[in-house]
């Protein structure tokens, strides 16, 4: 530490002048002597300013950082976390249906279309169905105007506004990230996104936030623009499965994990089989290697001494 | 504590959300950080500054609730 290092310094200093019996004097006056050889002492004192107030700062700077980084998550065991587990698909279909009634108000997920959800989570003439519900920009016809139609396969999910500044207006300043990847854009992001969602708490003694944000100790800072959105019963699932805070959190998760890797599921098969065959192939190299070799390595070396 | 009991018991439904009753039975096994907080709350009760404040207890305390929620919640949830 610098501070530490100047103070060793000055110290020997003081060790080794002349004259112990003054060594304050001695060493002022080595100061002022010093000044024509780049005034060392001065740098000295200051190094040491620097040092004390940077030890100083330590103290502040620690207890923020715990708030800075947010809480960290817990690891909830998925049940498409096993190297050959697939998702839920029962639960992906439930997740659609908390994003579309509770997300999509604010959240866009422009990557997905609608097709994507044909096979997983709906049937073609479901999906098709819910895509001819909302309305979509399309055109120029022949005449050269832009014109509505209902969706079809083929659009993506519709966006809430319009563009970043029509959704920062909206939210007070902040903006809705678009959901299609945020379990991969987030760290952790699976149980990231559970925790914070199901996560908001009052804030601990001696915090408060401004109005317009909400606490939610998951969330960087502390303090987080979106509002408490999962509310017991908010959604009447299709299934008829209980809609408590944690069944939607969980299922709205399964939903945002296979939209941001729907091809989970062939990815993990594909490496079961290649890891399996490499491995076979491994074993047969490592044979025709030895093989091959066994010559090299099975000679013998004789020194013949010429007398 | 700070927790509202709210949602966790309406005599007139049957639907309790499973995480909010996993954190009050996980209370006893995280007695320690919740005293701590307690006693943190105490302390800076009287404070005027607005710096003093418990995260690192409220953090801990939680951090503690999690690890014992998390294991135990997905088996409530179809």
């Amino acid at each position: 530490m610098v501070g530490g290092g100047v103070i060793q310094q000055i110290l020997r200093r003081k060790l080794h002048s002349p004259s112990l019996a003054t060594p304050v004097r001695s060493w002022f006056s080595s100061k002022t002597a010093h000044v024509d050889t780049g005034s060392s002492g001065v740098r000295a004192f200051a190094l040491l300013g620097a040092g004390v107030t940077g030890l100083l700062s330590f103290s502040t700077v620690a207890s923020a950082d715990e708030a800075e980084h947010g809480l960290a998550c817990p690891d909830y065991p998925w049940p498409h976390d096993g190297i050959l587990s697939s998702y839920d698909h029962a639960s992906i279909r439930r997740g659609h249906q908390v994003y579309q009634q509770v997300c999509a108000s604010c959240h866009s997920m422009s990557l997905i279309s609608y097709r994507d959800l044909v096979g997983v989570a709906y049937t073609e003439e479901e999906a098709k169905a819910m895509a001819a519900e909302i309305e979509v920009v399309d055109g120029p016809n022949d005449e050269g105007e832009m014109f509505t139609r209902p969706g079809k396969l083929s659009d993506r999910l519709p966006q809430p506004y319009a563009n970043e500044s029509a959704a920062r207006f909206a939210n007070g300043g902040a903006y809705p990230p678009d959901l299609s990847l945020i379990t991969k854009a987030r760290h952790n992001g699976q149980n990231y996104v559970f925790a914070l969602l199901t996560g908001y708490r009052d804030p601990p003694a001696g915090i408060s936030i401004r109005e317009g944000l909400h606490y939610n100790p998951y969330f960087p800072g502390g303090a987080i623009a979106m509002p408490k959105m999962l509310n017991d019963e908010a959604v009447e699932y299709e299934d008829g499965v209980p809609a408590t805070e944690a069944q939607m959190g969980k299922d709205v998760v399964s939903f945002l994990s296979w939209a941001a890797e729907p091809e989970m599921e062939e990815r993990k098969l594909m490496g079961f089989k290649w890891i399996f065959l490499l491995s076979l192939a491994l074993l047969q190299a490592a044979y025709y290697r030895r093989l091959k070799w066994s010559v090299l390595k099975s000679r013998k070396l004789v020194l013949d001494v010429v007398n | 504590m700070f927790i509202s009991f709210f949602k966790y018991h309406r005599a007139d439904e049957e639907v309790v959300d499973p995480k909010k009753y996993l954190e009050e039975s996980c209370k006893p096994k995280c007695v320690k950080p919740l005293l701590e907080y307690q006693a943190c709350v105490k302390r800076i009760q009287g404070d005027e500054s607005g710096h003093k404040h418990c995260t690192g207890q409220y953090f801990d305390y939680w951090h503690c609730i999690d690890k014992c929620v998390a294991p135990k919640l997905f088996a409530k949830l179809k």
